[in-house]
């Protein structure tokens, strides 16, 4: 085979690498990017320059050296650039006036001192639909790794994480406080949710609670079985464990902007008892929030009491119903199996294993482990200055002041703010004359306000703080 | 999207693809130069152990899952898929045991080389089954679980 016929298959992946390399470097030019972001794109800049030479100066390998053995192909390159790929344009989306850039910024410092993910670096992307969600890294670290390995590319940042937004929350505080929980996912996946031994246990747990119904089944279709129901419990624990995550991190504001996303959904109770695929039911979800919002280091109820949202939460997560059922006799199987008499049997199987009362001590013995250096008790933060940031709010000031003169802290800033958004709106609706006429325009007008003044206010806290480290 | 699903649940399947991919470069270039510098035997060994791995997880240092090759289930399945004529090794043990006489200083040369061939075939044939499959969707729920429960009351 000719050395051009072998170069000419590498040509589609060196166009490919080539157009990334140039898009890249383009908007690091034009646009500005968080820290982390920025690392990483120019991280896949430098790859793919690296790659695009790699392919230029490729060996001719293949039948001409070892007889019978196929030549070589780019194809891998061109998947690991494909993965790649899916990482690049949500993070390129994600510059610096789409994203809000005090709270993305705080959040990263504040991943970034926990000891269980010493310094953690958060990429921020922009999510194609309406959904915030964290893009598993595990294996791109590995690809990359080989990436490098084969086209002697630079190597990666340690312990970046990748956390996405949907564009319409740019200049929002409330919906993402939901960051948080893809946070606990990012945990899970750097500390891994299950030990070797736990996992085995899990196993074997499974494997025998499935024998009565697959034992005619030949091995490599038990295999694939247990695969399927070991992915679904561990995914189904991870979203409980970023819950927990989340409501350590940053609080009662995690809790109320998650019941915010579920009441545009207008949920019955029974809705709320249903499972999804790779979601454990929402009222168990907020009962084991509730767990931690209520117990003895917190007193939320003294400032959420009265919040709708803290009531439906309470109701949703502090009903049991029958407990002289399985938990699979309270909470159901996923609406997409409810009329498969076999599947909701499987389904019911895999609800009693997750919910039984070691494995959900265990998620949240896991989580209060790996939080246990936790600097900033979100409710001691709020506690402090709750009364100043209220009266900031009520009169449209930037709550970068405490009474006695010091700055607010941003966890307090955060669950200030939310509370704020759903108490007091009515008040400053009604203190706040002119701006848009309309009821709907003019509240939105002032929701947005609010949050910009609370984005600000972490702005101040971080300047303040780099200030004084720099002094 | 370049191909027919998203990439996003082929990853394990890009991973292998491009281990195959970074090992194959390697062989070649140990068949061109006999002395292997570390980072050449680093990753043949790191092969090989990932193959006892799968053979025999019992036998494998904890610490050191991080760094095998064949991780997650899409990874160990296309692995066992492979083995057979077409890639030219019937097992792990046999693929272990190539490798392992690759990097051994004791082997005669003319088995070296023979077994750097047999090696770069079952990889190459590896990395192709790995970009194939990252084509091929897998249902959500594998048939057999539908099977399975679907006809529990004859069982």
């Amino acid at each position: 085979m000719s050395a051009d016929v072998v170069q000419d298959k590498s040509i589609p992946a060196w166009k490919l690498v080539s157009s990334l390399k140039e898009l890249i470097a383009t908007a690091r030019s034009d646009r500005t990017y968080p820290k982390w972001s920025d690392r990483f794109l120019s991280f896949c800049e430098r790859s793919a320059d690296a790659t695009a030479r790699y392919l230029k100066d490729q060996p001719v390998v293949g039948d001409t050296d070892v007889a019978g053995t196929p030549t070589r192909s780019s194809s891998a390159i061109i998947k690991v650039w494909e993965l790649l790929h899916s990482f690049i344009k949500p993070v390129l989306d994600a510059d610096n006036l789409k994203v809000p850039y005090p709270l993305v910024q705080f959040l990263t410092e504040h991943v970034g001192q926990l000891s269980a993910v010493d310094k953690a670096k958060l990429v921020i992307e922009i999510s194609p639909q309406l959904t915030y969600y964290q893009h598993q890294h595990t294996s791109l670290r590995r690809a990359v790794l080989y990436l490098q390995a084969i086209v002697n590319g630079p190597p990666m940042d340690e312990r970046l994480g990748f956390l996405a937004l949907p564009c319409l929350q740019s200049k929002s505080l409330f919906m993402n406080c939901l960051l948080y929980h893809e946070v606990g996912h990012y945990i899970a996946e750097e500390t891994g949710l299950l030990s070797p031994v736990e996992r085995v246990e899990l196993q074997d747990e499974l494997r025998c609670a499935f024998r009565q119904y697959s034992q005619h089944d030949e091995p490599k279709q038990q295999d694939k079985n247990l695969y399927w129901a070991m992915q679904t419990v561990e995914q189904l624990m991870e979203e409980l464990f970023a819950d927990l995550i989340a409501v350590r991190l940053v609080g009662l504001a995690y809790t109320l902007s998650y019941m915010e996303l579920l009441r545009l959904a207008d949920l019955s109770q029974e809705e709320f008892r249903a499972f999804y695929i790779n979601h454990p039911a929402d009222a168990l979800r907020f009962r084991e929030q509730l767990e931690v919002l209520n117990d003895d280091d917190n007193d939320w109820n003294k400032y959420a009491g009265d919040l709708p949202h803290w009531q439906q939460v309470m109701s949703v997560g502090s009903d049991k119903g029958d407990e002289s059922l399985p938990p699979s006799g309270y909470y159901s199987v996923p609406t997409d199996y409810r009329d498969d008499e076999g599947m909701s049997v499987f389904w019911r199987i895999l609800i009693d294993h997750l919910c039984k009362p070691e494995r959900i001590r265990s998620i949240h013995s896991k989580a209060s482990t790996l939080l246990a250096g936790q600097k900033d008790n979100p409710f001691d933060c709020y506690n402090r200055f709750a009364l100043g940031i209220e009266e900031c709010l009520s009169h449209g000031i930037v709550p970068s002041r405490g009474k006695e003169g010091s700055m607010p802290h941003p966890l307090a800033i955060i669950n200030g703010g939310v509370i704020f958004l759903l108490s007091k709106m009515d008040d400053l609706h009604a203190t706040v004359q002119g701006g848009p006429p309309a009821f709907i325009t003019k509240r939105a007008f002032l929701e947005n306000r609010v949050e910009m003044w609370c984005l600000k206010a972490i702005e101040d806290w971080l300047v303040k703080r780099q200030q004084v480290e720099t002094h | 999207m370049l191909g027919r699903r998203n990439i996003r649940d082929s990853i394990g399947y890009v991973t292998l693809g491009l281990f195959s991919h970074a090992l194959v470069d390697e062989l070649f270039e140990a068949r061109r130069k006999p002395e292997s510098p570390p980072a050449r035997r680093k990753m043949i060994t790191i092969a090989a152990y990932s193959l006892k791995a799968i053979r025999s997880p019992a036998d494998v240092d904890q610490s050191q899952w991080r760094d095998l090759v064949f991780q997650n289930y899409q990874e160990a399945r296309t692995l066992l898929d492979a083995f057979g004529a077409r890639a030219g090794v019937d097992s792990a043990k046999e693929l272990e045991s190539t490798l392992d006489d690759i990097v051994r200083e004791e082997t005669i040369q003319s088995k070296r080389l023979n077994d750097i061939d047999k090696a770069i075939k079952f990889f190459t044939e590896l990395e192709r089954m790995a970009v194939v499959n990252t084509e091929c969707p897998e249902e959500r729920v594998p048939p057999g679980v539908r099977q399975l429960v679907g006809g529990r009351g004859s069982r």
